[in-house]
């Protein structure tokens, strides 16, 4: 297929990407990638789409052969993909188990099979090249001796199937994969005996476990002349799928001293349930792994985000024959950003006299484009002219997420193929750019929450969870509009942090908001200069829908939990108060003024 | 020969000819939840297990009243919870042990405003337990509209996605060394079917749509072609196939279709388009034990508005249930 018909920025689960592609796509530089496959034990944290399986799959054997052009058992390393998905290990049946005695063995059975079933799928995977025979000879031992022994100390009583004597080393790895998966499926046929049963149903079958199986199990492969004489990383993937007893099994996993022959690479997105282990014990960093973070890298340093994601689009743009840059892929709206640029030269012109910040380019930054966007207000009474368009604010607004950054890309390139018909595409246009973020910010926050009817109660009793972190959005982006196009010395905020200890309930919905991805945590030096507080960054994905200016990071404001809660009751009535008392007056002293209400 | 009709709800009564039955009913913030066991003489069954998710008794306390209030002493209120489906399981089996004397039962299942989920345990609670003389009915109340009173293009059904757990039952045969594909029988709450399938990245994808004969109403089947496309434009490559709303076989069969399309893979089903097609996948997992169904708990639903009666009822049976 012709390449410039095709979506050049569609996304495809890694998993399904061949090697070559992933090689070509991947972009290393402007990420902490390179402090990953090194011998620890790590745990990858960031929010989905923010690269952690594309990492991953760029670590696997048949990708790195091709970067370091040789063999596998040349590698610096050998890593192993372990996905986890949603329900291929937390199986509903496992509640029976729990707090009756087998449940840490029998979970940590099931987890070791499936690792070490993935271990063999890996090497059949990794189209190891066996020209000489004498990887199949090795394998040949391997198979008929330590494996054999390995599954026998664990109770496992069938024999292995015979395999001819010309047959390839891949038949071994399958055979192996093969003997690994029956086990692990009559493990789930005792689940289905247990699933409707209250009492306890007696395992018959083998039981293997992490250090009397799966270690000594790759300590034997290690050996073997088609593996590297190299450290082996087990990559665990979305180990937020985990149940809590297999959690606590894996934090058991990092606890051991492993790591000269196996080091875990974990990644996680929010959802990982504990770190303790099955004894209590909490596993710490530095001390049993590393963290990487990928989110902290956007928040930290936002110029090595934009410029990983521009050296993300310009391969995708030259795999897919396109001459264009990033930058002229997406234009922005030219006419907004020269009014923009005029405002911004005219700030600079009345520094001298009006000035606030150190430099006239600071006022030119920080104010241009908010009072451009005052302007659209005053002469249409509509904000919603404002134009999201450009690179740099389609990178602002995917808020450190190369994945939103390419679904909301190839919504795009969709959209202007629709409307080209046959004629290649030179360029998104600003207006489709600025239709799907719009489009994309109202079902982000719609998708979670009902959208609010115009004869909505102000006040609700009894409000749920997810209706509090409703009107606590809708009430910060209020707020955040309303000092956009106010005189501020700041007008560019999208952060709040607290001045007082904010309670349970507040502290709840802010969690749920941060699982959701509407905020992301960070810190913040605390007012009294003794130490540090949370911050809670709204999504920049959510700027489109209260037209706000998404290409400014140091705003954020100070409030007390009283006016959050106010904002959480009711959002109305939260923004009504910041306009007749002011915005910092009403922030700073929204308990006595609430109370004074009364 | 299986048991197919489309009757009205007045009709009903006269079609019960097995009586006395053991009903079994789903009270719900759905009206629909007394459609069918309004139209029922309390003297045609020997008990009425009245389940309810008490998780959610503020929004459904006010029609299990009603529906115990029915069948009075004949009632037993059996606790289920969307969160807890093992506890909801648990006294689901205690409840249908109840006033066996050994000889056969003629269960008759109202499955209008069960969860999936609750519907799918159910299912497998009555084929492990019952005797294979029992019988069942099922039973089957069609939505007049969904989202009543909201237009087209903002109807919701429900929002957020919580946990997403294998059904309790069905755990599947999945190999770790195969690939997954995810079956979706796609109903209307378009964004939930789009986070189950964002949270679960299988390898394949297939959307099954509501066949247009094979649909509850024509109205009903132009709103899921619009849900159905919604969902479409989210995703990339994926498979699309049609099957039956209302025939559970028919479902069945469609089911088996597909999974024949990608054999050598893992397959998932999340059914969640109308309780027929629910009873359906059940089916096709009890003949393929390898089928795991999966369920992804709503964080919330239109409690107000989510849908009006109809007045029709479907009666069917399912005469290998039993059979083992």
């Amino acid at each position: 297929m012709d390449k410039q018909k095709q979506n050049p920025f569609a996304v495809q689960t890694p998993e399904g990407i061949e090697a070559r592609d992933v090689v070509s796509l991947f972009v290393t530089e402007y990420t902490d990638f390179h402090n990953i496959p090194k011998v620890g034990h790590t745990f990858l944290n960031g929010s989905r789409g923010s690269g952690k399986s594309m990492i991953f799959r760029y670590l696997e054997p048949d990708c790195q052969s091709l970067v370091e052009k040789k063999p596998v058992h040349e590698l610096p390393y050998y890593a192993v993909y372990i996905g986890i998905k949603n329900t291929d290990l937390k199986l509903t049946e496992l509640v029976r188990l729990e707090k009756k005695h087998a449940n840490l063995i029998l979970n940590e059975h099931f987890m070791t099979v499936y690792i070490a079933s993935k271990v063999f799928s890996s090497l059949r995977k990794a189209n190891i090249d066996d020209a000489d025979g004498s990887f199949v000879a090795a394998i040949k031992s391997f198979y008929a001796e330590d494996f054999s022994e390995l599954l026998m100390r664990g109770g496992w009583e069938s024999s292995l199937p015979e395999i001819g004597g010309a047959a390839p080393l891949r038949e071994f790895f399958i055979t192996m994969m093969g003997v690994l998966d029956s086990i692990y499926l009559d493990a789930i046929s005792y689940l289905r005996k247990v699933a409707f049963v209250e009492n306890i149903v007696n395992f018959t079958g083998p039981l293997f476990g992490y250090l009397d199986f799966l270690l000594p199990m790759i300590r034997k492969l290690k050996a073997l002349p088609f593996m590297p004489k190299a450290p082996v990383f087990l990559l665990i993937d979305d180990a937020d799928n985990l149940n809590i007893t297999q959690t606590k099994i894996l934090n058991t996993w990092v606890s051991h001293r492993t790591t000269t022959e196996v080091s875990l690479k974990i990644a996680t997105q929010q959802g990982y349930k504990t770190y303790r282990t099955v004894i209590g014990q909490r596993i710490d960093s530095p001390h049993d792994y590393s963290e990487v973070n990928i989110s902290d890298v956007y928040t930290s340093s936002k110029n090595k985000y934009r410029e990983r994601v521009g050296k993300i689009v310009k391969r995708r743009l030259e795999i897919y024959e396109f001459d264009q840059t990033p930058d002229e892929m997406f234009p922005p709206d030219s006419e907004q950003e020269g009014k923009i640029r005029e405002i911004a030269e005219r700030i600079k012109a009345e520094w001298e006299t009006d000035g606030r910040g150190f430099r006239p380019g600071d006022d030119a930054l920080r104010y241009a484009r908010p009072d451009f966007i005052k302007s659209l207000r005053g002469a249409s009474k509509s904000g919603s002219t404002y134009n999201y368009a450009g690179f740099d604010q389609l990178v602002h607004i995917s808020s450190g997420i190369v994945r939103y950054f390419l679904e909301a890309a190839s919504l795009m390139y969709g959209e202007e193929c629709s409307k080209s018909s046959s004629k290649p595409v030179v360029c998104i246009r600003p207006a489709v750019q600025d239709k799907i973020v719009r489009q994309l910010a109202d079902e982000f926050l719609f998708n979670e929450f009902e959208k609010i009817t115009k004869d909505e109660k102000i006040e609700e009793a009894n409000l749920d969870k997810l209706k509090k972190l409703r009107n606590m959005i809708m009430a910060l982006g209020g707020m955040f509009q309303a000092i956009l196009l106010s005189n501020a010395s700041e007008r560019r905020v999208f952060s709040i942090a607290f001045s007082d200890e904010p309670d349970e309930e507040i502290q709840e919905v802010l969690s749920l908001g941060v699982q959701y991805g509407y905020f992301h945590r960070s810190t913040i030096g605390n007012k009294e200069g003794t130490g540090r507080t949370p911050l809670y960054i709204l999504s920049r994905r959510l700027a489109p829908h209260f037209t706000l200016d998404p290409t400014g990071f140091a705003g954020y404001k100070f409030l007390m939990s009283g006016a959050i809660a106010e904002a959480m009751r009711s959002p109305k009535k939260f923004l009504a108060n910041l306009k007749s008392h002011g915005i910092d007056e009403y922030l700073e002293n929204a308990q006595g003024l609430l109370f004074g209400e009364g | 020969m299986a048991l197919y009709k489309k009757l009205s709800l007045s009709e009903l009564p006269a079609q019960l000819v097995s009586s006395p039955y053991v009903l079994i009913c789903s009270s719900s913030f759905e009206e629909r939840c007394l459609s069918i066991p309004g139209r029922i003489d309390p003297g045609a069954v020997t008990h009425a297990l009245v389940c309810e998710n008490e998780d959610l008794r503020e929004v459904v306390g006010t029609n299990t009243g009603k529906l115990i209030e029915r069948f009075g002493g004949k009632s037993v209120h059996v606790p289920l919870r969307t969160d807890n489906p093992v506890y909801g399981a648990d006294n689901l089996q205690k409840s249908l042990a109840m006033g066996t004397s050994g000889g056969p039962r003629n269960y008759l299942i109202d499955i209008t405003t069960f969860t999936h989920e609750g519907l799918l345990i159910l299912l497998s609670l009555l084929r492990r337990n019952a005797n294979p003389a029992d019988t069942a009915l099922f039973a089957y109340n069609p939505a007049k509209d969904y989202a009543v009173g909201i237009p087209q293009k903002d109807k919701w059904l429900s929002k957020g996605i919580g946990e997403i757990r294998s059904v309790l039952g069905y755990p599947g045969s999945l190999w770790p060394s195969r690939r997954s594909h995810l079956i979706v029988l796609v109903g209307y709450e378009v964004d939930r079917a789009g986070m189950l399938i964002d949270a679960y990245e299988p390898s394949a994808v297939s959307l099954g749509l509501g066949g247009e004969k094979e649909s509850v109403s024509e109205d009903l089947y132009k709103l899921n072609i619009v849900f159905h496309q919604r969902l479409k434009e989210k995703l990339n490559n994926v498979n699309e196939f049609t099957f039956s709303c209302v025939n559970a076989y028919s479902t069945k069969e469609a089911i088996e279709r597909q999974i024949r399309a990608f054999a050598g893979y893992n397959t998932v089903l999340a059914p969640m388009n109308t309780k027929i097609s629910s009873v359906g996948a059940a089916l096709a997992a009890f003949a393929n034990e390898s089928i795991q169904l999966c369920y992804a708990q709503a964080e919330h639903y239109n409690y107000d508005k989510y849908s009006s009666p109809g007045e029709e009822c479907v009666l069917f049976d399912v005469p290998d249930l039993f059979a083992k």
